[in-house]
């Protein structure tokens, strides 16, 4: 009976429960929460991992955020979970008017460096997207057809290429998502680039203008040749 | 052929009879004993493997391993269990929720769920393992690693290495 009524602190799960029971216990639990489990201490890591409890690979995807690309508006913007998330949302890296108009820039030791796109990128005027990540830049086109295909950037002596990473026709997987399925909790839409843009060509160019373009550098010529005294 | 059939099924439902009205001892660790009858017995995999090897049903089973308060609630589902079996959808539903109480019963003494839930394990009432595992899994779900240690006593361990390689492994995840 006193055994009992010891708090439940001195007598720790992990005495009390054999493996057998504490790995029982444990595979009535999603992956997310075994993932973060494995961190409670070495005998839940070893029994999560022995029982191999967890399969990372079929742990959903975490999705951060998705980049929207209004058709009205001249970048995307950032729809994401709220902070902290993983992926910043800001799109300054390279200067956005460069990718829409079919050259990507590589910015390697503080040199620009002009890309050419893909062969055939065009053909069937596919939605671009650039996104960098850990492990360099990305280049990805969805076409009409449903068809994606991502590109890295791939730099060898010097010469930077895009290479074919990924080709998959999205449209079976799209017909079969189930449109019903919510995810629960609030998503922001981070106008991250909005002030972004505005700050930076501020007054220069018309937001929901799709045709303003090829001036910015024009109209920050301060040069007149009637005050040049040359 | 059919009467010799018809012969053994009733020489079986006779025996089904008789094994349903044979009453079986359990004793605890402190030596007290519990008369059951033999379906709630046979709840038990433990128990019942030992009845069907033609075992001592006669002497009764010593369960070391189990003191007399958890025994008495271990009998408690499987009188519950063993000795009415659910036809209607009343009495499914009367079973569902004599569950329900009993686990949330068990629930309000974290320690006493503990020593139900390794007696389940030990005689193999898999029907109760799974009820007092899957309420020890709602209390975890939900809670960072933190609230687990302190919750359920545990030191922590883990060398930085450790954790590197945890943080490692996760990031695919």
């Amino acid at each position: 009976m006193e055994i009992m009524e010891e708090p439940l602190a001195a007598r720790g799960v992990e005495v009390v429960l054999p493996e057998d029971v504490l790995a029982e216990i444990l595979r009535r639990l999603p992956p997310r929460s075994l993932a973060a489990l494995r961190c409670v201490c070495t005998d839940w890591r070893s029994t999560i991992d022995s029982h191999r409890l967890l399969r990372a690979d079929l742990l959903p995807l975490s999705l951060a955020g998705i980049f929207i690309d209004f058709w009205g508006l001249r970048f995307p913007d950032f729809f994401s979970r709220p902070p902290p998330t993983p992926i910043s949302g800001v799109f300054d890296f390279f200067p956005l008017e460069e990718a829409k108009r079919g050259k990507s820039p590589s910015i390697s030791n503080g040199i620009y460096q002009v890309i050419k796109h893909p062969t055939g990128i065009y053909k069937s005027r596919p939605y671009i997207h650039i996104g960098k990540s850990e492990k360099g830049m990305y280049l990805a086109s969805l076409k009409t057809d449903y068809c994606l295909s991502i590109w890295v950037l791939n730099e060898s002596c010097g010469e930077f290429k895009w290479v074919l990473k990924h080709q998959n026709n999205l449209k079976s997987l799209l017909l079969s998502l189930n449109h019903s399925k919510q995810v629960y909790g609030p998503w922001i839409l981070g106008d991250i680039n909005y002030y972004l843009y505005s700050q930076k060509f501020l007054g220069e160019w018309d937001l929901y203008n799709w045709e303003y373009d090829e001036s910015p550098a024009g109209n920050n010529f301060e040069w007149y040749s009637d005050d040049d005294t040359l | 052929m059919a009467s010799g059939s018809g012969a053994a099924a009733a020489a079986a439902d006779a025996e089904e009879k008789e094994s349903g009205s044979r009453m079986i001892t359990l004793t605890s660790n402190e030596g007290k004993a519990f008369v059951v009858t033999e379906a709630s017995a046979r709840q038990s995999a433990t128990i019942r493997s030992m009845v069907d090897d033609g075992g001592c049903v006669d002497k009764g089973f010593p369960l070391p391993n189990v003191d007399s308060k958890t025994l008495a609630r271990v009998i408690q589902y499987s009188d519950e269990h063993g000795n009415k079996e659910p036809h209607t959808v009343d009495e499914r539903a009367a079973l569902a929720k004599f569950d329900r109480d009993f686990i949330a019963e068990l629930d309000a003494d974290k320690a006493f769920l503990y020593d139900v839930t390794m007696a389940a394990n030990y005689l193999h009432i898999q029907g109760l393992l799974a009820l007092t595992t899957q309420c020890v899994a709602d209390t975890i779900k939900g809670k960072t690693p933190e609230e687990i240690r302190t919750a359920f006593g545990i030191e922590y361990d883990l060398t930085a290495q450790d954790e590197k390689e945890i943080k490692e492994e996760d990031t695919h995840a």
